[in-house]
């Protein structure tokens, strides 16, 4: 008896046991820098104030990056999802080397994002670039891309959509084999055309997929740093000053790091947010 | 079993002796971009310092002022020299990143040096960075390119002080070198002129200052009424202008356009006096590198500005061996070292008494940097927010090459440096 009851503790706390690494680290590295950086934020000049807030919300500069954060997002989160499932519906089928097809689109995922944004700002160049040269061939002549301040963030965007597109194709595929095969007998059976089993079927049993691609696509997205450093720098004219650059900008360009923890909230609160509206609108509502 | 006693003692006393040498060598370490050539050098110094070891850690160029902002903010005492952008010295006094000098330095030798360095190095009548040299920006030309194009001119009537090009007249004579060069544009030739360190306030405020425009108010806390100017706007819009009209270079990035330059692509170029060896380095023959002092605005002849300033080198206010480091920092910018550095950068020395033949003939080009020390050079803007004024009006610069529209720029620069000053007037 008195042994079943050490097992029952055993058996109770384990699972807690085995959490503790991850718990720990991500305690560390995770939940102490978001403390740290929120705390931080309430401090203007090494005193508890709300100057900082005050000062920020003042700023033309947060206040552009907030709108330029927000547009970046509405394009690029619906844009990369809507070709990511369309990636995983034509690739889902078992035509002859369709893993072919799949390894291609898959490819820009193995390649980091520093390498992919140096190599599209070459691309891009304005004088040299692969771009412009094919573009005057054909007469239409020379683009700014990342330069012009019209072009700079579609530029951004079809970066990260290249780049991204063929992660969140993987995740759709997975749900796409999910799905019981029996479903579109029966519905070929009942003369079920094409998209009448894609909006009926397919769409409705990704719900679940199509929520972690949404929620975890829009967190990544509204992170996105590296194109911002290394080929914009947040313009021309602040056209690509995302949240997350302009926090980076704050303290380690300009030494100001309760101006950049107050950001990284402002940023962290945003996020959640955004992904707690994703989760009631996705929410199941059988 | 005495032999085994003896043997431990021996062992002992070796380790005794080996830890008491050790803890009488002292290491310093030294954070720059320049790390290959203050390796170069260190030698020298621990020759003459008996016991310290130095240790040399290079970062990127473009890093440099990230790396300090992470190091120093937390207090790190990794470093005890820190190579730091003369511009940035108010900046890392007002944030406590920097020991004062004044322990290391006699009044005499912090005299010797040129004094809109010693000023720059100064905050609050504390001397706490040393100019390791100094800059000025020059104009290059290829005068192979200028040969082939057959188009003829005497750059030797300039003397800098009563005559120098015009702005309006190097644009008539790079346009005319360029057609000839490259009529249909299927040689490459891709600018008349180009600046090589484009966007950069350190060259590009030369424009306007050249027309009489400061960089920022007096206290180095407002740009309103400055960049805003008559002086800066009539600047702005000659750039853009010529921009537009594909006489300066486009769609570099600051320093692409050496390469260009050294490779035929570019036959007249703003860069500094100690690119003379780069270009070189680059492949340039010494005969096909001309040079002659930077242009002036028409009828403003006699506001003409050149950038000037330059590295100093600074002990970290959170050193643990600051009298060492502080010795390093003048043996490289007042002793020997600094005469190691000079011949190897080829830069133009901190203090006039350093301008010799032996320098002049490692570096021609020396001799316009003589010529315009001290005359025309206007130091860049004196504040604590200097990364932020460096950020928003490099920004601006690189806009309005981009086409962005001239006042609505100058307004949005305006704005956001006068809001992020104000976090150092409090």
């Amino acid at each position: 008896m008195q042994q079943r009851t050490i097992r029952d503790k055993r058996d109770r706390f384990l699972p807690y046991l085995l959490l503790l690494p991850v718990l720990a680290f991500a305690a560390v590295f995770k939940l102490y820098p978001i403390f740290y950086s929120a705390i931080s934020g309430f401090h203007y000049k090494g005193n508890w104030s709300l100057r900082t807030y005050q000062l920020l919300f003042q700023d033309s500069v947060f206040i552009n990056s907030l709108l330029v954060t927000i547009r970046m997002n509405l394009i690029m989160t619906p844009l990369q999802i809507v070709l990511s499932l369309i990636l995983a519906l034509m690739v889902n089928n078992t035509m002859k080397g369709i893993g072919a097809f799949r390894s291609v689109f898959y490819l820009p995922v193995t390649i980091s994002m520093p390498v992919a944004a140096i190599c599209f700002s070459m691309i891009l160049s304005y004088n040299n670039g692969v771009a412009n040269t094919m573009l005057n061939a054909i007469g239409i002549g020379t683009q700014g891309f990342f330069n012009d301040k019209g072009q700079a963030m579609a530029c951004v965007i079809l970066l990260c959509t290249w780049k991204g597109c063929g992660y969140w194709m993987m995740f759709f595929l997975a749900g796409l084999k999910g799905i019981d095969e029996a479903l579109y007998e029966a519905a070929r059976v009942d003369g079920a055309g094409y998209f009448s089993t894609l909006f009926h079927i397919t769409l409705p049993l990704l719900r679940r997929t199509s929520l972690f691609v949404m929620v975890a696509d829009t967190s990544i997205n509204l992170l996105l740093f590296a194109p911002m450093k290394l080929i914009t720098d947040g313009g021309p004219r602040g056209t690509t000053d995302v949240l997350m650059y302009e926090a980076y900008r704050q303290a380690f360009k300009y030494g100001n790091y309760n101006k950049g923890s107050a950001i990284t909230s402002v940023l962290i609160v945003f996020t959640l947010l955004i992904v707690m509206i994703q989760f009631r609108m996705m929410a199941d509502r059988d | 079993m005495k032999k085994l006693l003896a043997l431990v003692l021996a062992l002992v006393l070796t380790a005794a002796a080996a830890s008491f040498a050790l803890a009488e060598e002292e290491t310093i370490r030294v954070y720059t971009h320049m790390g290959a050539q203050i390796e170069a050098i260190k030698d020298a110094f621990e020759a003459a310092n008996p016991g310290v070891k130095v240790i040399v850690d290079n970062c990127p160029y473009e890093s440099l002022n990230d790396q300090y902002e992470v190091l120093l903010s937390s207090k790190s005492d990794e470093y005890d020299v820190i190579i730091v952008d003369g511009p940035n010295t108010a900046a890392y006094v007002s944030r406590g990143y920097l020991a004062p000098l004044t322990d290391y330095f006699t009044t005499e030798e912090i005299g010797a040096f040129s004094e809109a360095l010693v000023k720059q190095g100064t905050v609050n009548g504390t001397f706490y960075s040393a100019p390791m040299g100094d800059s000025c920006t020059i104009l290059y030309y290829n005068k192979a390119l200028l040969a082939e194009s057959g188009v003829e001119f005497d750059f030797s009537q300039f003397d800098g002080v009563n005559s120098r090009l015009t702005w309006t007249g190097l644009i008539d004579l790079a346009t005319q070198v360029t057609k000839a060069l490259d009529p249909d544009g299927s040689r490459g030739i891709l600018f008349p002129i180009a600046f090589g360190q484009v966007s950069e306030v350190y060259m590009m405020n030369t424009l306007p200052n050249s027309l009489g425009g400061a960089n920022i108010s007096e206290d180095g806390l407002k740009v309103s009424g400055v960049i805003d100017s008559d002086a800066w706007m009539e600047a702005l819009r000659f750039y853009q202008d010529n921009v537009n009209a594909g006489i300066f270079d486009r769609g570099l990035g600051a320093f692409e356009g050496y390469g260009n330059f050294y490779a035929g692509k570019i036959p007249f170029i703003v860069m500094t006096t100690d690119s003379y060896n780069y270009a070189l380095a680059g492949g340039m023959k010494p005969e096909d590198i001309g040079f002659t002092y930077l242009p002036a605005f028409e009828g403003h002849e006699d506001q003409v500005a050149t950038a000037c300033g330059n590295w100093t080198a600074a002990v970290s206010a959170f050193s643990n061996h600051k009298e060492t480091a502080g010795r390093f920092v003048n043996w490289i910018t007042y002793g020997e070292g600094n005469d190691l550095f000079l011949k190897q950068e080829s830069m133009v020395p901190n203090m006039p008494s350093r301008f010799t033949e032996e320098l002049y003939e490692v570096n021609p080009a020396l001799v316009i940097a003589a010529a315009e020390s001290g005359v025309t050079s206007v130091p860049r803007a004196v504040t604590p927010g200097f990364n932020e004024y460096c950020a928003v009006l490099n920004a601006m610069w690189e806009d309005i090459r981009n086409g962005a529209d001239i006042e609505d720029s100058v307004a949005d620069a305006v704005a956001q440096l006068d809001s992020a000053l104000e976090y150092y007037a409090d």
